[in-house]
């Protein structure tokens, strides 16, 4: 791990003595089209622009290849596939909306940012073409949902994602750890760990939303999922400033306290924290189950070690023990600039065949579509996940993702404040209620 | 018959400047004035409702304490940059003035992180600044038994890291500055100082110095005005996090504008940016001016 740190510098350094000079370029490959398909048949070509966030081995290949046969039986149409990756896409998005220039389809974790962009009219509504073959019925009811606002399909959801809390079994079984079931016992395990001389939990906060699952985790099991709703929707007595989210500030500065996180976690992007999980210098990790298919590929020996529990509950409250963390990791809507839409929507149709579901299992990662699939298609661990999603009696979507985009700002800036222990956990609640009100 | 000649001139000129004028009026002006005109409205960017609240965003700029420290951390940027940037350039620039033959080549290598690309300054920078890996970690191993710490995740330390990559990356332009107005001191000078038997520090004191002003001047103002409106390093290497720390008014126009959909107050963060460079550009020219002419009586 030092020396590939090295290594990597080194390489960057190479790396900046051929890029230098050209400044204007786009740097990296992450904002270069990749073209499927050159060659077409003459006539009408029609071209679509298709961006997803799923830039990396497993299921950046099973995009591209769907989008292949969508080609092949589509003569004529060119699909200009464009992988980002995940905190760049947000970015990249937000800005081309914003200015009117949005990819024909594009990713979304549907939620309120999904919400905001159909109320502003950017999005096409779906709901009439889910009515046709039945593709209403092909989907997830929960990850459905996700897309829908105002009554309205917005978008399809290909993915659904949990987030568990991921373990090293090999470590669990050296300490002789058990899975904790409530709060206190994770601060003991912490501390255990912290003696052993193991960073407890993995986490790299930078883009601020890995922290935010700790937040909504303890806040849920605490207050309900309901707590958050009638905060959300400005029901009256309902508020952001309610003591579930006061007490799930205040355990993640005591998770703080007991040094549970890496030094300069704050700092460290969650690639470098997931490398400090694969290399076993962290003993778990709060992550989305998409870590399997990135383990397949980035650490492939790990799989053996890799297991996972479901969040430990609170120890008093009158929340939700068993609803997990997630939502929809990869669901295509139209933009309604789209010059065809029809074919913009027989593409989303490819996108959510049982064909890709199929293949989107086999990385290891969970469908949002049924399919006849076996459960033995999956990797072990991720099987592990998907039993803790069927019991789950409901899914909380993640935060930043439910809430409007301006409250989903603040409860990603105050949750890093409150890791980085400026801000008490009353005056970051107190600050999320006033942002709702501002924002009412 | 002096008229006719004279109009076509101006005529011409008109015409020669006219591209300029309209490309500057389109993308410049234009823009700044739609920001100002967007600063008075409640809109989200992207939807059709917009509703006028007239001076509203600029009321909550007041009272919000975010646009606050980031306007603190700019300040505290432009005199790190100016106490750290401009002595260190104007010191590396004297330096090279002595070296004949690896002049050039040490001019390029000083200059060299200004030509990389800023994402790619940021990325080396956020791996030096790496806890327990990095190359500063490592460094410090080598004296202490600490050997992880986190820079760039520690609220009290991230300003200053992420200074010092900044100092890094344009401390090169303004040793280039430097050299070119050390270059066109007139030789003789040195030679005189030099007969009279005049010390190095002298000779620097008595001439290079005085005869740097003017760069120093358009040095200031640059450090200064780019200080003020930085965002490409922080941005890559920290977002302005975390939580604030290294937020700087640009980043927040960014975040508040374009991330939380709220393009009226964005807005209002951008114009409020541009009367602060303007008024700070402004004052810079003034005190300048004031301190050449202080300087040139005391001579006479």
């Amino acid at each position: 791990m030092r020396q590939s740190s090295l290594a990597a510098t080194m390489v960057a350094l190479a790396a900046f003595l051929f890029t230098a000079g050209c400044e204007k370029k786009p740097s990296g490959a992450a904002g270069t089209p990749r073209k499927t398909a050159t060659t077409k048949s003459a006539g009408q070509t029609v071209r679509l622009t298709f961006w997803h966030i799923m830039d990396y081995e497993g299921p950046r290949e099973v995009l591209a290849t769907a989008v292949q046969r969508f080609e092949q039986a589509h003569p004529g149409v060119v699909v200009e596939v464009v992988p980002i990756k995940n905190d760049l896409f947000k970015q990249k998005l937000a800005t081309e909306i914003a200015s009117g220039s949005p990819p024909d389809v594009f990713h979304t974790w549907g939620g309120g940012l999904l919400a905001a962009y159909a109320r502003a009219g950017r999005v096409l509504d779906l709901s009439a073409a889910l009515e046709q073959d039945n593709w209403r019925e092909s989907f997830h009811r929960a990850a459905l949902n996700f897309c829908t606002a105002e009554g309205k399909v917005w978008a399809v959801p290909l993915d659904i994602s949990i987030v568990p809390v991921w373990y090293n079994r090999e470590i669990f079984r050296a300490q002789e750890l058990d899975p904790p079931r409530h709060e206190t016992d994770l601060k003991a395990l912490c501390i255990k760990l912290r003696a052993a001389g193991i960073t407890p939990f993995a986490l790299g906060n930078k883009e601020q939303w890995p922290g935010c699952f700790y937040l909504i985790y303890f806040a849920t099991r605490r207050g309900g999922m309901r707590t958050l709703e009638a905060a959300a929707a400005r029901r009256p007595g309902a508020s952001f400033s309610h003591e579930a989210f006061v007490w799930a500030g205040r355990q993640i500065q005591e998770l703080v306290a007991l040094r549970a996180f890496p030094e300069g976690f704050n700092g460290l992007t969650d690639d470098q924290a997931r490398r400090l999980f694969f290399t076993g210098r962290a003993a778990m990790y709060v992550m989305g189950n998409w870590l399997v298919a990135r383990c397949r590929t980035e650490a492939p020996a790990f799989l053996e070690r890799l297991d996972c529990f479901t969040f430990p509950a609170a120890s008093e409250g009158a929340g939700d023990a068993g609803a997990v963390v997630g939502g929809t990791n990869a669901a295509f809507a139209v933009s309604s600039s789209c010059k065809h839409p029809e074919v913009a929507v027989a593409l989303l149709r490819e996108l959510t065949s049982a064909r890709v579901a199929k293949e989107w299992v086999a990385i290891g990662r969970l469908p949002a579509i049924g399919t006849e699939v076996t459960e033995q298609a999956l990797p072990q661990p991720a099987r592990r996940a998907l039993e803790l999603l069927r019991a789950a009696p409901a899914i909380q979507l993640y935060y930043d993702q439910y809430l409007s985009p301006a409250l989903a700002l603040a409860h990603k800036e105050t949750t890093q404040a409150l890791f980085a222990g400026i801000m008490t956990p009353e005056a970051a609640a107190e600050r999320m209620e006033q942002v709702a009100r501002e924002n009412r | 018959m002096m008229k006719a000649p004279a109009s076509r001139e101006c005529l011409i000129s008109w015409a020669l400047l006219a591209p300029a004028i309209i490309f500057y009026g389109l993308f410049v002006l234009l823009p700044i004035a739609q920001s100002a005109a967007y600063s008075l409205f409640d809109w989200s960017g992207v939807g059709a409702e917009k509703m006028f609240i007239s001076l509203e965003n600029y009321a909550w700029l007041c009272r919000d304490p975010v646009f606050w420290r980031a306007l603190r951390n700019n300040f505290l940027l432009v005199l790190l940059s100016l106490v750290i940037q401009l002595p260190a350039a104007m010191g590396l620039a004297v330096l090279l003035s002595y070296l004949r033959r690896t002049r050039s080549l040490f001019r390029t290598i000083l200059f060299a992180p200004m030509m990389l690309p800023a994402v790619a300054v940021g990325l080396l920078w956020s791996f030096i600044y790496l806890p327990g890996d990095g190359l500063l970690d490592r460094f410090l191993a080598l004296f202490s038994n600490h050997v992880a710490f986190g820079w760039l995740g520690r609220s009290d330390m991230v300003l200053p890291a992420v200074i010092a990559a900044i100092c890094w990356r344009h401390t090169g332009f303004h040793m280039v500055l430097f050299i070119a107005g050390i270059e066109s001191i007139p030789e003789e000078l040195y030679e005189a100082a030099r007969l009279d038997g005049a010390s190095e520090w002298q000779v620097f004191r008595r001439i290079t110095l005085p005869m740097l002003l003017p760069v120093t001047r358009v040095s200031a103002v640059l450090s200064i005005v780019g200080s003020l409106k930085y965002f490409d390093l922080i941005w890559v290497m920290t977002r302005g996090g975390p939580a604030h720390a290294s937020e700087l008014v640009a980043t927040y126009v960014y975040k508040t504008g374009i991330e939380a959909q709220e393009f009226g107050r964005g807005s209002a963060l951008a114009v409020a940016l541009l009367a602060i460079v303007f008024t700070a550009t402004l004052v810079t020219h003034a005190l300048l001016r004031a301190w050449a002419r202080l300087t040139a009586e005391g001579k006479a």
